[in-house]
């Protein structure tokens, strides 16, 4: 079972409900997808970065001033601007660059060669029952779907596998939820948190993707925010975290909340055991 | 010399000033010889990566020697700054005219390095 969790806007709580959700199963795998601020290692392995890391890599043009006539039909190829032609010289921008490699192809002069550019690196640590992998892009680097899809590698379908996802609608999101059986959107009950979930929402339905919500954050007078839009679109609300001051003492200590507050285990237990239930539900109404 | 201005319209010397170089809507480029001008559209506007490269490539094109702007990104700058281009920043509420002005009287900054992280 593969469950990504995601969120409209950043902290909303994806990590907590990640890392709560991971300690309270047996056999799991936990994937930090949020790239570009991983943070489930703070709760899960805080020495992750003492480890040996694996290099995501990608391809870049590299020119070969010699050979270039300066045609600019690598620059007028590029549909992201990552070339641009400047004194007859052509100008590489790798942060933008998407690695389609059509430039070299385009290129008359077979000027253009590709160039391997590390843009991440894949950390890995087990802390008990959790085999844990974090995917983090480098500082300056802006493709963040090459180093979630290499996290994605590493899935092993005999665990229990949660993803942490980049917060947002963006492509890196739509990949760290591709191919996942069910999503969970955590939201809180504020007129932000709505407005960011119902953009989220828009997105899962855009891809098919079966999904229910957690609310963080929960408060009896605020909630109906939330579960009016639910009820009115026919959204399951599979779990409330309360607004506690408790929880986020032990957040800002870097304490997932179940190692102090053990009920909690077995509530994130039934909510992956629902959560397996509706997955198993679904596939046999499609399968009719 | 050929002068560029990042505009907000196309309303003549009175138009305003586009705060955003890669995402400006048009591209004032003016001679100061005859102060004659001319309003180009920036395509790189609306696209999705590269407003900035987009935008100095477009100046490049058009011969531009200086380009007075409220704000130049990382990449645009070392773009411009590699065709040679010399670069000085105004504020964004000044007009196309007073920006001339300006710079004729030598009360411009030249930019020596990007003025903002630029965007996505």
């Amino acid at each position: 079972m593969k469950i990504s969790i995601l969120s409209g806007k950043g902290g909303t709580g994806k990590t907590t409900l990640a890392v709560n959700m991971a300690l309270s199963l047996k056999n799991v795998q936990l994937l930090d997808a949020d790239v570009e601020e991983p943070d489930d290692y703070i709760f899960i392995s805080p020495d992750i970065f003492e480890t040996e890391a694996e290099s995501v890599l990608r391809l870049i043009p590299e020119v070969d001033d010699d050979l270039c006539t300066a045609c600019k039909k690598c620059v007028d190829f590029c549909e992201y601007n990552a070339l641009a032609m400047m004194l007859d010289k052509v100008l590489v921008f790798p942060e933008i660059c998407h690695s389609c490699g059509g430039c070299k192809i385009v290129c008359p002069e077979n000027a253009i060669t590709e160039v391997e550019r590390e843009l991440g690196k894949i950390r890995h640590a087990v802390n008990g029952d959790i085999d844990f992998w974090q995917g983090d892009l480098n500082t300056g680097e802006e493709k963040a779907v090459p180093v979630i899809e290499k996290l994605k590698t590493k899935m092993d379908a005999d665990k229990k596998i949660i993803i942490d996802s980049p917060p947002g609608t963006t492509c890196p999101t739509v990949e760290a939820v591709a191919e996942t059986d069910y999503s969970i959107v955590v939201t809180e009950p504020t007129p932000f948190g709505l407005h960011d979930m119902d953009m989220v929402i828009e997105m899962l339905r855009e891809i098919e993707q079966p999904f229910g919500v957690v609310i963080n954050r929960s408060d009896e007078n605020s909630d109906h925010l939330i579960e009016d839009y639910c009820t009115e679109n026919n959204i399951n609300i599979l779990l409330k975290i309360p607004f506690s001051r408790e929880i986020a003492e032990l957040y800002s200590k870097g304490t997932a909340f179940v190692k102090e507050m053990e009920s909690w285990k077995s509530k994130f237990q039934l909510l992956y055991y629902d959560i397996v239930r509706e997955v198993n539900n679904n596939e046999k109404n499609n399968s009719n | 010399m050929k002068i560029i201005i990042p505009s907000s319209s196309n309303k003549g010397l009175e138009a305003e000033i586009d705060s955003k170089f890669g995402r400006a809507t048009y591209f004032a480029v003016i001679d100061s010889d005859d102060m004659s001008i001319e309003f180009v559209k920036n395509d790189s506007a609306s696209q999705a990566s590269g407003a900035g490269v987009g935008a100095a490539q477009l100046c490049a094109d058009r011969g531009a020697d200086i380009i007075i702007a409220n704000d130049f990104g990382p990449k645009a700058f070392y773009a411009l700054d590699s065709a040679g281009i010399e670069m000085y920043s105004v504020s964004s509420e000044d007009n196309l005219n007073s920006a001339i002005k300006s710079l004729q009287s030598g009360s411009l900054t030249k930019v020596t390095g990007p003025t903002s992280r630029g965007k996505r």
